[in-house]
């Protein structure tokens, strides 16, 4: 096909782009907005006087502010309308005194009947736990060798701790059973820090999960032997107020569940997130138009497959004269007009790929340009064209300033059969392109694959990227 | 290290020039069997490409001095050493690693765009179609760099509209 020649949008075959009618734009975001619930250990109690619940959640805000885990809601109900409140009291922390004489064994001794209701007779107590991570009711019967190490880890003569740690511990042992596939039951198991978990990718997961449930029982029981909280701001410690609270019979001892550590993002997480503890959630609007698949009108889809298609001419092109087959068209969004159309040409030069080649051809539009092009299949805007017809003749040298005059790439679309390499993607954003669509992943690209360049918060400038996949769930598969 | 510093040095003075030609004030040296075999800086404004940075500059003249000189490009930048004022930006850093550079050597870093550590590191990072990583030396003559990159930016880019490769300096180690 010649330069110049209008590609007609009608269902081109190719190698370079999937097929037109079955593909999707999918947005390429950071992992946060695909990454599924993960959970932590968090202290709860159950409020036992369901009238002193506005006064113990505000006692307990003052001393104990939620901090990082703002997106849960203080106060869950756990079942029917008679069935107890639980209310959050205090992260599982591993930085806290392991001597420190906790509020379960300072009253053990004289509320060991009491808790021994909490632990075995009201079914509350555990019912919640189970239902929080929704598994199945038969934890009762995995009292197991484990529970039993366990409890002989644990360094306290009250029985009814004991209970109420190796309850605990037998939960947590049946979760691990139950919940292969999340990355927070690890966490929550083997009571390992937020980094630590943090490093885990998905794809580890199951695999730490069977590796790590061996000794991941122990290992949480040693973690509750640390127990509550220290001195918080106002000087009165958690612990301090439950024992209070405790001996009053406001709240119940206090036992573990697991809550979600992150906020949900996008609406399909703030669904999964809410089955394990109430959350709130803000919507991002223009995230949720992202990744609705609505974020582009039908017309606009069909432009951006045009240009696409152009750029599949381009690679065509690139494929026949022995250059990387990768073809790109840059257009000036605002005009809807073509700035610059081109090809790889790594075959005269290594670091001449596609999108170094675009952005010298825009550089050309503008009357610059720094490579040695001799291919003459290129094409960009002439010179003078680049000029707004409309805006007023500046020839002074701050012309740049009034923004009369294109600068670089700025709000350009960039459109490209093949993702960018970390050069291009930089260059891109060096140039200032406002969005980035591409149809193939590339291995060790960076904006999806290896790296999501356009996302990284350090960088001056951003642009969305938006990958042309049959693939619906791609990126949650490469992240 | 008195050789790293003499060449930096060299570095520096093209760095100047970018400087007085109102450009950011990044220069570099690309030494082959010890002798200067091209030299770079930034040509941004002067092109209208935001990726005319020094090194891509140098590098583009290695590559024409390759084809006038019958030699093999990938054998010659085997054997290069790059002394750059500021840390390669990420760009750049992907750029030397296709080109198979084995050594850079560089100034201050570049925490806003650098692509040899400061923001990632292209240069031992495992990408395996880039070819294989490089080895660098940080902190020749930074303080030197940031100097001139200060003086750069106490007058405004007056090509730039927004606050466009503002390198700022961090560790110079």
């Amino acid at each position: 096909m010649r330069e110049g020649t209008c590609v007609t949008t009608h269902c081109i075959q190719s190698a370079h782009i999937p097929a037109m009618s079955e593909a999707v734009l999918v947005p390429v975001l950071t992992d946060e907005y695909f990454r599924p619930v993960e959970l932590v250990d968090f202290y709860v109690s159950n409020i036992l006087d369901r009238r002193k619940t506005a006064e113990a959640v505000k006692l307990l805000s003052d001393c104990q502010p939620l901090g990082k885990f703002q997106h849960l809601k203080r106060v869950r109900n756990i079942g029917g309308k008679d069935s107890p409140l639980q209310i959050l009291l205090c992260p599982l922390n591993k930085e806290l005194d392991p001597n420190d004489s906790t509020l379960i064994s300072d009253n053990a001794a004289k509320d060991s009947a009491s808790s021994e209701v909490l632990c075995s007779a009201n079914p509350h107590a555990q019912k919640c736990v189970l239902d929080a991570d929704g598994s199945v009711s038969n934890w009762r019967e995995k009292t197991t060798e484990q529970s039993a190490l366990c409890i002989e880890s644990f360094n306290s003569e009250q029985s009814s701790d004991l209970n109420l740690i190796s309850d605990s511990c037998r939960i947590r042992h049946h979760e691990k059973s139950t919940f292969s596939q999340s990355c927070a039951t690890i966490n929550g198991n083997s009571g390992c820090s937020a980094k630590e978990i943090s490093q885990h990718s998905v794809t580890n997961c199951k695999h730490d999960c069977t590796v790590k449930e061996k000794d991941s029982c122990q290992t949480g029981c040693e973690a509750d032997g640390d127990s509550l909280p220290q001195r918080t701001r106002t000087g009165v410690t958690v612990r301090s107020l439950l024992q209070r609270q405790v001996q009053d019979g406001v709240f119940s001892k206090p036992y573990l569940v697991k809550v979600p550590r992150h906020g949900p993002l996008t609406r399909k997480q703030f669904e999964e997130t809410k089955l394990y503890w109430p959350v709130t959630f803000h919507e991002d609007k223009r995230i949720a138009k992202l990744v609705s698949g609505k974020f582009f009108t039908a017309s606009e889809v069909n432009q951006i497959k045009a240009y696409l298609q152009q750029a599949d001419v381009m690679a065509t092109h690139a494929q026949q004269k022995g250059q990387g087959s990768v073809g790109v068209v840059i257009v000036d969004s605002a005009k809807d007009t073509v700035i610059a159309r081109g090809h790889s040409l790594t075959g005269d030069n290594p670091l001449m790929h596609a999108a170094m080649v675009a952005v010298d051809l825009v550089a050309r539009s503008q009357g610059g340009g720094m490579w040695d092009m001799t291919d003459n299949g290129m094409y960009h805007l002439p010179v003078d064209s680049t000029k707004d017809p409309a805006a007023p003749d500046v020839t002074t040298e701050t012309s740049s300033k009034t923004k009369s005059g294109p600068y670089l790439c700025t709000g350009y679309h960039v459109y490209m059969t093949e993702e960018p390499c970390p050069m291009c993607s930089m260059a891109l954003l060096h140039s200032r392109v406002s969005r980035v669509f591409y149809s193939q992943p590339r291995r060790d690209g960076a904006l999806g694959s290896r790296y999501k360049l356009h996302t990284l918060p350090s960088l001056n400038h951003h642009f969305d990227v938006f990958r042309f996949t049959t693939h619906l769930h791609s990126q949650q598969i490469a992240s | 290290m008195e050789e790293h510093d003499a060449w930096m040095q060299k570095a520096m003075g093209y760095a100047q020039e970018a400087l007085s030609n109102g450009e950011v004030p990044v220069g570099c040296v690309l030494v082959y069997q010890n002798q200067e075999l091209a030299t770079g800086a930034n040509r941004v404004n002067e092109t209208k490409n935001a990726t005319s940075h020094a090194e891509m500059v140098a590098i583009q003249k290695v590559m024409r001095w390759c084809v006038e000189q019958n030699r093999n490009q990938k054998e010659v930048f085997r054997e290069i050493t790059l002394y750059v004022t500021v840390e390669p930006c990420i760009m750049c850093a992907g750029a030397l690693r296709q080109m198979g550079v084995p050594l850079v050597v560089y100034g201050c870093s570049n925490d806003r765009f650098g692509g040899c550590g400061s923001i990632l590191n292209i240069a031992s990072d495992s990408l395996p179609s880039l070819g294989p990583g490089y080895d660098v030396i940080k902190g020749v003559l930074a303080e030197e760099a940031v100097q001139l990159l200060k003086q750069f930016y106490k007058h405004e880019n007056p090509n730039a509209p927004d606050d466009k490769r503002k390198i700022k300096q961090a560790s110079a180690e």
